[in-house]
């Protein structure tokens, strides 16, 4: 013997009622929102492509007491950006290397021509040969 | 007033931070802010945007050390460019051209269609405003003024700079800071909530700037090269009626129409 197909108390006996057209009082879902992407890899990038240059460039001059080896860190100020473009090729990087050429080129408008002058200078009575 | 200049802020806060590098960053970090809010408020949320400040960064990063390069028609009289990059002059109107032309090509290079100056101009004024406090303390002011409010350097700093000992000169990065920060005012109180045109209130205050800096360099003390007139006087000769003449064709065009507001 067949059971009668479970009827919720309140509704009239019969097939559930069609969905009325959209637009006529149903909530209509909300469109799906893209997902946050990540600002870590973006600002560690910016910090990065500004602090790098230095890094490579002071770091060895200071190491050295002015000596040769600053010549070969000068390459940073080449390499980083560099990378940056690299980075930025490569779709799972895309973000890192945003980061890194807008610190990098941010940095070089705040300043780094002085700066970058001071290197030079120092590493000139180095030798640079 | 002033009567030394402050290579470092080491007098004043007793850090011996580089002032001009100092407030150039510090006007950078403002014209970000700014930047970043009037972003949200005009709903640019596009992660292109990203793209568009990279362009304008990159273009300004390299135009404002070119834009002072080709000095001379004698090509072997100009540095090279790795000397202008590293002991070359920076421009202020190099770095602007750069930075627009760098953000066209960046829209175009990531199809980002939306004007964007409404969100750079007020950005830009601001952070100019603060970023020229640094040319204040560590510049030449401007050319002798015969008033008391110019700037008189002491000895050893006039010598430094190359510029009269004990006479007033004009105070030239103060005018530029009071434009900037009048131009501020004016695009964020005003003109930003009234201006129905997209982009176009980078175009009134490049016009703006551009003419306010044509007057302004016959007091900068800066080298006359032509016919009484500077370089950035030649620069801006020519560009000038080229943003003068799009204002004109733009208005022809009705573009310029300012938003009614419902007075109570």
């Amino acid at each position: 013997m067949s059971q009668p197909p479970y009827q919720p108390p309140g509704q009239p006996p019969g097939p559930p009622p069609d969905p009325p057209p959209e637009g006529a009082g149903w909530p209509t879902p909300l469109p799906a929102t893209p997902a946050k992407k990540p600002k870590a890899p973006l600002l560690a990038g910016m910090l990065i492509g500004a602090v790098a240059p230095w890094f490579f460039s002071l770091v060895p001059l200071i190491l050295t007491n002015g000596n040769t080896a600053a010549g070969y860190g000068l390459y940073a100020w080449v390499l980083v950006p560099l990378a940056g473009i690299v980075l930025l090729l490569v779709p799972k990087t895309r973000r890192w290397g945003l980061g890194v050429l807008i610190g990098f080129f941010g940095m070089l408008i705040i300043g780094a021509g002085a700066c970058l002058t001071i290197v030079v200078g120092l590493n000139a009575s180095g030798g640079f040969s | 007033m002033l009567s030394a200049m402050y290579p470092t802020l080491a007098p004043l806060i007793g850090v011996p931070v580089p002032t001009h590098g100092f407030f150039v960053a510090l006007g950078v970090v403002v014209a970000a802010c700014v930047f970043v809010v009037e972003a949200r408020r005009r709903g640019h949320t596009d992660e292109r945007i990203l793209y568009v400040v990279l362009g304008a960064l990159m273009g300004g990063a390299i135009f404002m050390r070119l834009g002072t390069w080709l000095q001379h028609l004698d090509l072997r009289q100009n540095a090279s460019l790795v000397e202008q990059w590293a002991y070359g002059n920076r421009s202020i109107l190099g770095g602007l051209v750069g930075a627009w032309l760098g953000v066209h090509v960046a829209k175009r290079v990531v199809g980002y269609r939306l004007r964007t100056g409404d969100l750079f101009a007020p950005a830009v004024a601001l952070g100019m405003a603060v970023g020229r406090v640094g040319c204040l303390l560590t510049e030449l002011p401007g050319t002798p003024t015969g008033s008391s409010y110019g700037i008189t350097l002491d000895r050893t700093t006039a010598a430094r700079l190359g510029a009269p000992a004990g006479v007033p000169l004009h105070p030239s990065f103060v005018y530029e800071i009071v434009f900037h920060a009048v131009a501020f005012a004016v695009l964020w109180f005003w003109l930003r909530h009234r201006l129905t045109a997209p982009g176009e209130t980078l175009t009134f205050y490049l016009a703006a700037y551009g003419i306010f800096r044509f007057f302004v360099e016959f007091v900068r003390g800066n080298e006359v090269v032509w016919a009484g007139l500077t370089r950035p006087q030649l620069f801006l000769l020519l560009t000038i009626p080229l943003i003068l003449g799009r204002i004109a064709w733009q208005a022809r065009r009705g573009v310029y129409r300012l938003a009614a507001v419902e007075v109570s």
